[in-house]
Parts: C-alpha cells; sequence; structure tokens
C-alpha cells in the first residue's frame, strides 16, 4: 500500500502548505479570515460550495444509504439539498450577500436583537456541527482502515491535525482554495469510477436492471415511513440557505449576483456527482458485495476490487477531499459561532493579535473535541449527520426566511420561531412524545405558527428596522 | 411605508424568480403523492426516478431564471 499512502501523504502536504500560504492574508484582518476578503469568483465559489455540501457523506455516505436503504430513500435526501440551494438563491443569497457581515448569527441578531438569539443560535451551530464533523471523521477513519491498511485511531488524529492546522491559519481563504481542489478531485474519482465501471460491467440501465433483479429493495420504498423520506428532503432543502458553512461561502462571494450563480453552479456539480454514484456504482457495488455490515464501506470495496493501487491512492485522497472540503468549512463556521458570535465583543478589544490567537484556539478546541467524539462513531453516518442538521433548519430556517419577507416578523415571533422550532425538533426526535412523523415535519409547521402568533400578537416590527431589512431586497 | 412594501414575497421577488421556485416547489411536492409509492420503472420506484429528475430540474430551473433575468 505503498503508492496510496505516498498519494495521501502528498495530499495532506499540499493542504498544510496552501493553509501557510494563505495565512499571510488571512491573519491580517477579519474579513479576510471568514469571508476571505469577499472577492471570490462565481466557478470557484461554485466549485467551492459544491467541495463543502458534498462531505464524506457524499461519497461514502450516499453510496452507503443507497446499499442499506434503497435508491428512493437515498435520492429524497440528496434531491432537499439541491432544492435547498434552489431556495437559497431565490430567497436568501443576494440579501445576505447585501447584508455583508460574517455569520447567520450576525443576520439573526441584527433582525431579532436579543440575548436569547444572540446566544441560541451560536449554541444550536456548535451542537449540530460537531455532530455532523464526527459523521465526517468516521467516513476518513474508515477509508484509511479500508485502504491505507493504518489503524482508525491514526488516521483520524492525522485527519484531525491537517484539517485543523490550515483552517485555523488559513481562514476561509485556505478553505476556499482547498476546496477547489478536494471538489475537482472528488468530480474525477467519483465520475471516472463509474466510466470505468460502465466501460467494464454495462450500462447503468444493466446495472441497475441486475441489482434491483437480485435486490429489489435497493428501488423499493419499503425501509422507512414515508414521513422519514419526506423529513430528510425536507430538512436539507430548509437547512441549505441557513446552515452556517453555506451562509459563508455566499458572504464570501465578490457580489450578489455571484453568490446566486455559484449556488445555481454548484447545485449542477453536485447533482452529477450524486446521480453517477447511486445509479452506477450502487448497483455494481450491491451485486459485487451484498452482505456488507457495514453499507458505508461499499464505495471503498468497490475501489479495492476493481483499480489499481494510483487509483486507490486517488480515491483516498477523494475521499479525505470530501470529508475535509466539509469539515474545513464546518470548523470554520463553528469556530466563527464560538470566536466571532459568542465571544465577539471581548474579541473585539483585543489586539490583532490576541484576535489571531482566539480564533485560532477556537478551531483547534473544536476540532479535538469532535477527533474524541469520533473514537466511537455512529452507524450510517448521512443519518446521524442529517439529524444533527436538522436542528439547524427547525430552528434556523422560518426566522431567517419571515425576517427577509414578511414585514409583521419581529422579535416577539423571532424568538418563538427560534425555541419553538428547536424545542420540538429535539422532543419528537429524542421520542419523548411518539407521534409518528419525522421531527421536521412538525418542527417546522410549529416554528412557522409561532412566527406568526407572534408576528401578530406583539410589537410591530419599528420603520426604520423595516427599511433597513428592504434595503437588503436591492434590484433583487 | 417603503420597507412594508419591500417586505412581501410577491412584490418584490422577480416574476421568474417566483416562476422557477414554483415549479420546483410543486415538483417536489408531486413526487411525494402516495401514487408513485408503489410503481417501478426499472426496478426502482417512480418515487426514486421523480426525486432524479428533480435533481437536475431544480438547478436547470434556477439557473434559466437566473441567467434569462440578466439579459
Amino acid at each position: 500500500m505503498l503508492v496510496e499512502r505516498v498519494l495521501v501523504g502528498l495530499y495532506l502536504a499540499g493542504c498544510i502548505t496552501i493553509g501557510i500560504i494563505a495565512s499571510r492574508r488571512a491573519l491580517s484582518s477579519r474579513d479576510e479570515y471568514w469571508v476571505a476578503g469577499r472577492r471570490v469568483g462565481t466557478a470557484v465559489n461554485a466549485m467551492a460550495l459544491m467541495a463543502s455540501l458534498a462531505s464524506g457523506g457524499s461519497i461514502i455516505g450516499v453510496m452507503g444509504l443507497a446499499y442499506a436503504q434503497g435508491i428512493p430513500a437515498t435520492l429524497a435526501l440528496f434531491t432537499g439539498s439541491v432544492v435547498g440551494f434552489s431556495i437559497a438563491a431565490f430567497l436568501v443569497a443576494g440579501q445576505l450577500r447585501r447584508f455583508g457581515k460574517y455569520t447567520i448569527t450576525d443576520f439573526l441578531t441584527f433582525r431579532y436583537p436579543h440575548p436569547i438569539v444572540a446566544y441560541l443560535v451560536p449554541i444550536f451551530i456548535v451542537v449540530a456541527f460537531l455532530i455532523y464533523i464526527v459523521a465526517q471523521l468516521k467516513a476518513a477513519g474508515i477509508t484509511a482502515v479500508v485502504l491505507l491498511g493504518i489503524p482508525y485511531e491514526t488516521a483520524l488524529v492525522l485527519a484531525c491535525v491537517v484539517f485543523i492546522a490550515y483552517v485555523s491559519i488559513g481562514g476561509m481563504t485556505a478553505i476556499t482554495w482547498t476546496d477547489v481542489v478536494q471538489g475537482t478531485l472528488m468530480l474525477v474519482i467519483v465520475v471516472g469510477a463509474a466510466v470505468f465501471v460502465v466501460l467494464r460491467e454495462g450500462s447503468p440501465a444493466t446495472l441497475l436492471v441486475q441489482a434491483t433483479s437480485s435486490y429489489p429493495e435497493l428501488g423499493q420504498v419499503t425501509q422507512h415511513p414515508v414521513s422519514m423520506y419526506l423529513g430528510n428532503f425536507i430538512i436539507w432543502a430548509t437547512a441549505i440557505p441557513v446552515i452556517p458553512h453555506i451562509v459563508m461561502r455566499v458572504l464570501s462571494a465578490k457580489d450578489p449576483v455571484a453568490a446566486k450563480l455559484s449556488l445555481n453552479l454548484a447545485m449542477l456539480a453536485f447533482g452529477v456527482l450524486i446521480l453517477t454514484a447511486v445509479f452506477t456504482l450502487v448497483p455494481l457495488g450491491k451485486t459485487m458485495f451484498p452482505g456488507l455490515t457495514d453499507p458505508d464501506q461499499v464505495f471503498l470495496n468497490i475501489m479495492a476490487e476493481l483499480f489499481p493501487p494510483v487509483v486507490r491512492g486517488a480515491a483516498v485522497a477523494a475521499v479525505l477531499a470530501a470529508v475535509m472540503s466539509t469539515t474545513d468549512a464546518l470548523l470554520l463556521a463553528c469556530s466563527s459561532a464560538i470566536a466571532h458570535d459568542i465571544l465577539g465583543v471581548v474579541v473585539g478589544r483585543m489586539s490583532s493579535r490576541g484576535q489571531s490567537a482566539v480564533r485560532i484556539g477556537s478551531a483547534w478546541g473544536i476540532g479535538v473535541v469532535a477527533m474524541f467524539l469520533a473514537l466511537s462513531p455512529p452507524d450510517l453516518i448521512t443519518e446521524f449527520y442529517t439529524a444533527g442538521v436538522g436542528l439547524l433548519s427547525a430552528s434556523l430556517f422560518v426566522p431567517t426566511v419571515f425576517g427577509l419577507w414578511w414585514s409583521k416578523a419581529n422579535l416577539t415571533g423571532g424568538i418563538a420561531a427560534l425555541v419553538v422550532g428547536a424545542a420540538i425538533y429535539v422532543v419528537v426526535l429524542l421520542g419523548v412524545v411518539p407521534i409518528g412523523y419525522a421531527p421536521i415535519v412538525v418542527a417546522l409547521p410549529a416554528s412557522a405558527i409561532a412566527m406568526m402568533v407572534g408576528g401578530i400578537l406583539g410589537a410591530a416590527e419599528t420603520e426604520a428596522m423595516l427599511n433597513r431589512v428592504g434595503a437588503l431586497h436591492g434590484g433583487a | 411605508m417603503r420597507g412594508a412594501q419591500a417586505m412581501s414575497v410577491p412584490s418584490r421577488i422577480r416574476r421568474r424568480d417566483l416562476v422557477a421556485l414554483a415549479v420546483t416547489v410543486l415538483w417536489s411536492v408531486v413526487s411525494f403523492l402516495p401514487a408513485w409509492r408503489e410503481p417501478e420503472l426499472g426496478g426502482v420506484a417512480i418515487l426514486g426516478w421523480m426525486m432524479a429528475v428533480l435533481m437536475v430540474l431544480a438547478p436547470v430551473a434556477s439557473l434559466i431564471a437566473l441567467l434569462g433575468g440578466r439579459r
């Protein structure tokens, strides 16, 4: 496995180098560190957005989920993300870019200025993203076990040290550069592997018919209550417009049009990645390896079985790229929730060097906690982190979208929507109140109702606030 | 008054955007109708195919709206 290890070593060294080069610019100001100076062009931002979303979950997890729970369930979940990009492009991207701050918390505390919002939102972000990061780290670990033959724990520590290092010193600039490389690598490996499989084994239609003839559950809607399919779809469709690492990418675009366009191009690339994996590699994997105890290993088994060492090495790098391109963005967003959202007032009074130290320290703190949690990883990573993202969707979607588009949205409604959405999501998710529906299917309408009741019964928003929000719509 | 007027979806969102968003949402709603859960095509439930089409339809509709609007 020497070739694979050398390739992966080169890849990790490249990431660190990018972080060091980017650090000169990134550590010079808040704008450079959190949003790459707001000058990222459309094509670069689109690839970086795609890479940020296409996580270990989108390479390892999408195939594991399709293998275990069937193609319809998997596409319901991942198509939700694509629809979410559409909603984001139309309803929030231009407005948030015009707002011109750093995080989703910045917008929500501007729209609903209250300590509950200022502290609860970053706490939700840290909780949800820790879950998300742990799931990504599992993908890195099992990849290294299967394709590099190194222990899970060693791989975990190595991957963590590398991505925390380049995120903590290189900020959004380093993430943007590494994400472009990582996104390209992911597309080339997944699409390239699919083309190779088609040339060798037959067309996607042949592979699909073969697999579903022997394993009909692959194509059926049988695995979950349908409300779970709908729930996963809604979680991602409503999370994308407000999920912090995507919002920070929107804020780093050079202008509102570039922000919208890059979202659309990113979802096209993401769609190609997912559809290629689901309709080519999954049917082959189901036929070749029908009894996998860990479904998340199906892609790795295909690579190990069919491809030579150089391609396997590139595949490990691609999975690590998928993991790291999302995890680095999550880590930066998580770090911003602490260093910018919660400690912002204190940090603002510090010297430039002190501010940099807090940013770097918070990135390392979050990363190390996630690494320890990942030592006991969950099953089926995609479902695990989708549950975490659901918390953000349930709590942030309604306050954000209503806050931009509904003139009666006010402080009472904003706080009510935030708290009610989160509380009901958690209560239903934990089974405290067994209602037989996916948590988000209940939590999101409850959040919207809380917003409307608060908006109607609470004090009306000031004219000044409405004018400031109205100005965010620009030329729409 | 200007702010209040600015914050209503129908009055502010461009017609093209509204149409693209409506197409995407409508396709999503139709995809989850119970009628598509049992029938299969090529071994995959119609729900799965509807989702696959939506994965392409949503970005294409958005791009058409955005680029058409810019021209």
